[in-house]
């Protein structure tokens, strides 16, 4: 699904050069659920705007669903990133003034889908994130925990190879995290690729796989035991 | 589809920011209203000038002595009765013609005065210009010949001098300082049927005596013009081109006449309110180019309110070219608002005005393709800016905005 080669980043930032990314190496298999921690500064945003293809690498290899992200002209990266990649952000980032309905329909308008199959497809979507009954609420009318899976209806929409998270949990409250944290829990069992960039090791936990950046670098990659989670699971609920 | 949904968000944003919006329009609107006002009173007074012409002005022709400095027009090269009555001849070409001498005088009546430019012409003149007698006659042979002491008054000083137009056979004083003669009202003369003509004639009223006494009055027998008709269905300029070489064939002189034609003068005219309209309108247009900054500044505004959303945009997969038709679409929208509530507005004043003056009312197709083409061109030539800008933006860096 995504696979990683020698990866180099780096900021020129005046006379001096910021190595963002040094050597970076990864792959994520199909269906994954997995995390990237660190502390600020450690390079997982940068990863994440490179896996995103909102940035590109300086320097190494880089492919998304069989595809050699190089350095595209802006305008096919727009394409890859409506195609391919589904955003969550932390602070929501919904269109405001704009009923959930038609940020959901917004990645699809852009790919030039018809509008009839639009609307059913973005409400199949917020069906599934458990918000059928709210879809002309603007993002003003919905809670933080409500925005956010209007957020990730809209990143699954287009059935994209990944969905990116960056810190999709920081503006909620324990109750809508977990909310969240089920959806994407769901999501990755119907087979959706989750990648979630945060900083808290609650949340890394509940994925199958975290990966630690210190300086540029993956310092771990842990595949977590299926067992650990069902256990913790079980934590949660009791 | 893509395209609705621009429109849908073009239209939410500008109605999200009325009052803004309406400010921002102010200039286009001013300007706009101004050029279709000043536009529709030139076509207003072109359309009147013209519709006079075609009632009176068709086939008259004017002919006068040039002014030339190496050979200045002295009393003898002025008309005389033969070159008359040769002109009169020329049958095939002229349907009409009659001398024209004309001195202010002043008229009194009781004790009532006035200012009056009197014409001494002959019993031909109401075919050569435009008379139109709404009580009595006007000059017969048998007037000019007799060198009668007639005269025909306009509406305008009839009323002045008696209250109404009924001041047939009535007797007035007419002086021109060294003459003065008492002259019998014969006939009145109708105003123009041109709000134009009457208001740029103020106090100015005329009248017609017979030539003879003129030129008596003035111990002349000679005439500094003569106005014709020509014969119906002729070049006008040709006739007078005729006429002219018959002249100067009679009195072996060249270049020493001139003659123009009411076609001349009309063209004239309306090249003179075109010009005067073309020029005003330019003024106005300089508003035009202030609403235009006044846009380009609003959106720039709005790109800069809005970068976190065309990060948003970008980050889902907008390309540029659709973050750059979005605001270019909501700058055109922008201005055309402007440029219709400037055409409505301006339509409404200039109706206003127009009727307030009795013009014809013509709200030309031109003024109306001129807003629409104005204000788009305003808000594409303004709006490209600002949307390059925010088509430009770097997704990672607009979604930081805060």
């Amino acid at each position: 699904m995504i696979s990683v080669k020698d990866l180099n980043k780096v900021y020129e930032n005046g006379s001096i050069a910021v190595h963002a990314l040094k050597s970076v190496n990864l792959e994520v298999k199909e269906g994954e659920f997995m995390a990237i921690t660190g502390p600020s500064g450690s390079g997982k945003s940068t990863f994440m705007n490179v896996i995103g293809c909102l940035d590109g690498a300086t320097s190494g290899i880089y492919i998304l669903d069989d595809e050699k992200i190089e350095d595209l002209p802006d305008n096919e990266l727009a394409e890859i990133r409506n195609r391919k990649i589904g955003f969550v952000f932390q602070s929501f980032n919904l269109i405001p003034r704009t009923s959930a309905l038609k940020n959901v329909e917004l990645p699809m308008m852009y790919a030039g889908i018809s509008g009839r199959v639009r609307k059913q497809k973005a409400l199949e979507a917020l069906e599934k994130v458990g918000l059928g009954d709210r879809v002309e609420h603007k993002p003003n009318e919905l809670s933080g925990g409500q925005k956010q899976r209007v957020a990730i209806a809209r990143a699954l929409v287009n059935n994209p190879a990944i969905i990116l998270a960056d810190e999709p949990t920081g503006n909620l409250d324990s109750k809508s995290t977990q909310e969240v944290m089920d959806l994407f829990k769901k999501l990755n069992e119907e087979g959706v690729t989750i990648l979630i960039v945060t900083h808290e090791q609650e949340i890394a936990e509940q994925t199958n796989r975290i990966i630690s950046f210190l300086d540029g670098e993956i310092i771990m990659d842990k595949i977590i035991e299926k067992e650990k989670l069902e256990k913790k699971d079980q934590s949660i609920e009791a | 589809m893509l395209l609705i949904e621009t429109l849908r968000v073009a239209l939410q944003s500008i109605w999200a920011n009325k009052m803004r919006s309406s400010l921002t329009v102010l200039g286009l609107v001013i300007g706009i209203l101004s050029v279709v006002v000043i536009t529709t009173l030139g076509n207003a007074a072109q359309a009147d000038m013209t519709s006079v012409f075609d009632a009176y002005g068709k086939g008259k022709l004017s002919v006068g002595l040039r002014h030339n400095n190496d050979r200045p027009a002295v009393y003898r090269d002025y008309f005389s009765d033969e070159d008359i009555t040769a002109v009169g001849r020329m049958e095939t070409d002229v349907f009409a013609v009659s001398p024209e001498l004309s001195r202010w005088m002043t008229m009194s009546h009781g004790n009532k005065q006035m200012s009056i430019d009197m014409y001494g012409v002959n019993q031909n003149y109401h075919e050569v210009e435009t008379v139109d007698i709404i009580r009595g006659r006007f000059l017969t042979e048998e007037d000019v010949l007799g060198r009668r002491n007639v005269m025909v008054i306009d509406e305008k000083a009839a009323r002045y001098l008696f209250g109404s137009t009924d001041c047939i056979g009535e007797i007035v004083t007419l002086t021109t300082g060294w003459h003065t003669v008492e002259l019998m009202i014969i006939g009145v003369d109708k105003l123009l049927d041109s709000a134009i003509l009457n208001m740029a004639m103020g106090n100015y009223a005329y009248g017609y005596m017979p030539i003879t006494l003129a030129t008596r009055m003035d111990s002349i027998d000679r005439y500094p013009m003569l106005l014709l008709q020509a014969q119906e269905g002729l070049e006008t300029n040709i006739v007078g081109e005729r006429v002219l070489s018959l002249l100067e064939r009679r009195n072996k002189e060249r270049d020493m006449y001139r003659v123009y034609s009411h076609e001349d003068d009309l063209s004239q005219v309306n090249e003179g309110i075109g010009f005067l309209t073309l020029t005003v309108s330019g003024i106005a247009g300089i508003s035009l180019l202030v609403g235009g900054i006044g846009i380009m500044n609003i959106m720039l505004v709005s790109v800069t309110e809005r970068t976190r959303e065309i990060g948003i945009r970008k980050a889902i997969g907008a390309k540029p070219s659709v973050i750059l038709l979005q605001f270019l679409v909501e700058a055109v929208i922008l201005s055309l608002f402007g440029g219709i509530l400037g055409l409505s507005i301006g339509g409404l004043i200039s109706f206003g005005i127009v009727g307030a003056l009795g013009l014809p009312f013509v709200i030309s197709k031109g003024a109306i393709i001129m807003a629409f083409v104005f204000s788009t061109t305003v808000g594409i030539v303004f709006g490209v800016y600002p949307a390059n800008k925010a088509s430009k933006l770097d997704p990672i860096e607009a979604l930081r905005y805060e």
